[in-house]
């Protein structure tokens, strides 16, 4: 099948395909000043510094911070939430986490439990993921939390969590809170210094439309997190001690200057088209799905009702049938690429109740179309009208 | 090198934080490779006007950039200003 044949609806898990200037702007940092950033004076080094800062600036300015120098470069999201986890926690701290969260924040929270290190629970949500604030208002009361941990919007649901009404919770009671902005960065408006989140760690290659291999962490000026990864950064090279100013600090090891130069170009786009344009388009596109879903008898969907806010995420499950064959045969008959499965979120399932059959998750992007989305809708019809 | 300050950085990305405030600022600058008499650091530094002494410092304070200093060359020397 030819690519210009196949839908992709599978922008949860990265955008695809990206603007074609994104793929422009990586070859040509590979082939026309590719040094190493922050390594030398000479003018191509200085030039792919000046990409960096550049992307940094933008990101600042997209995300609402003040100094460009509080947003880090990280390889992925997974690695920037890392930072903060491991680098923050320390012995007896106490954390609250959502019942929406990715393997990315679950699993090092529980390799610290199985040390002995840390005590997690978790906050209270109803199906559809939204936040019970009262539960969340009685454990940060009954025990004192270092640190809350939200997924600004469930990579299985698509709900959008009130990270404001969180956050002013939690720092009324002392604790520090961690956002992952997975699903929402470029996506969903996220003003990181008005919200006053302390940690926000997103993806450069879902909604912000740059390359696999780009990522960002904003750490609070507030705070001074330890670092994760120790090494070169081209600064301060006499000391013995990381540097202590940033984003050095944070950045230890050659950056992924190309894919950063690509994300520059992702970010130029976004910022042209408008966080608020693009949500509110793809929040169009899930409505229009999920009308069409919801008229095929049986199908379940999850998250939020018709109407109500989300993300371009839309997860369902056809009775009596396994999500992963559904997917297989969108792939193989139809042509359409969706994710099926337990989506890396076990937590969420639960939360949603779909622990034993998985689901079938589509999720909307940047060029997505009403054309696509009724094929997608022609395609699940048949495939719940056959079975599998 | 009579008429210019040269402001030395712990971090490249400081420094080309600083050049772009700089230039937005309409101060006359230029990049010179950090003298090793300063620092073995971040290898930028940025070097503007005397005159515009006041207005750089401003900008450093207002944004919360970290520089290592800024210095005065003195023959084969530099010393640091206060600020």
């Amino acid at each position: 099948m030819e690519r210009s044949q196949i839908i992709y609806l599978d922008h949860a898990a990265t955008s695809f395909p990206k603007p074609e200037r994104v793929a422009l702007a990586v070859a040509d940092a590979i082939s026309n000043y590719g040094a190493n950033p922050g390594r030398g004076a000479h003018r191509l080094a200085v030039q792919a510094s000046r990409v960096i800062m550049e992307t940094r600036f933008m990101l600042a300015k997209l995300f609402g911070v003040k100094n460009p120098n509080d947003i880090i470069f990280t390889s992925n999201t997974s690695v920037a939430l890392n930072m903060v986890i491991q680098g923050l926690l320390v012995q007896g701290d106490h954390v609250i986490y959502s019942g929406i969260e990715h393997n990315s924040v679950r699993r090092p929270l529980e390799a610290l439990k199985t040390d002995g290190r840390i005590t997690i629970s978790e906050m209270k949500m109803n199906e559809h993921g939204i936040v019970n604030v009262t539960d969340l208002e009685d454990q940060l009361k009954n025990r004192k939390t270092r640190l809350v941990i939200v997924n600004h919007a469930s990579n299985l649901l698509g709900t959008i969590v009130p990270i404001e009404a969180i956050t002013a919770l939690a720092h009324r009671y002392g604790a520090l809170v961690l956002v992952d902005a997975a699903q929402t960065a470029g996506t969903y408006p996220l003003n990181i210094e008005r919200l006053q989140v302390d940690f926000v760690a997103m993806p450069g290659h879902k909604g912000l439309l740059g390359p696999q291999g780009t990522a960002a962490l904003y750490i609070s000026p507030a705070i001074d997190l330890k670092p994760f990864i120790y090494g070169g950064t081209g600064s301060q090279s006499e000391k013995i001690e990381q540097p202590t100013v940033r984003p050095d600090r944070y950045e230890t090891g050659t950056l992924n200057m190309p894919g950063i130069a690509g994300l520059r170009e992702g970010l130029k786009y976004v910022i042209a088209q408008t966080v608020e344009y693009i949500h509110q388009r793809e929040w169009a596109h899930s409505q229009t799905m999920m009308q069409g879903l919801s008229a095929i008898p049986g199908i379940q969907l999850l998250g939020p009702a018709i109407g109500e806010e989300r993300v371009g995420i839309v997860s369902f499950v056809i009775p009596n049938q396994d999500s992963a064959k559904v997917a297989f045969e969108l792939d193989k008959s139809f042509g359409i690429a969706v994710r099926a499965g337990y989506h890396c979120t076990p937590l969420a399932h639960a939360t949603a109740g779909t622990l034993d059959t998985g689901a079938i998750r589509a999720s909307i992007g940047w060029c997505t179309t009403e054309a696509e989305i009724a094929t997608f809708i022609n395609a699940i019809k048949s495939i719940a009208k056959n079975g599998n | 090198m009579a008429n210019i300050y040269l402001i030395a950085f712990d971090s490249t990305q400081q420094a080309l934080r600083t050049e772009m405030l700089l230039e937005f600022a309409d101060i006359e600058i230029d990049i010179y490779p950090t003298p090793k008499q300063i620092t073995a650091g971040c290898a930028l530094s940025i070097a503007f006007p005397c005159e515009d002494l006041n207005r750089v410092t401003s900008i450093i304070q207002d944004e919360q950039v970290e520089v290592r200093g800024i210095f005065k060359p003195v023959a084969d020397a530099y010393e640091q200003l206060t600020f």
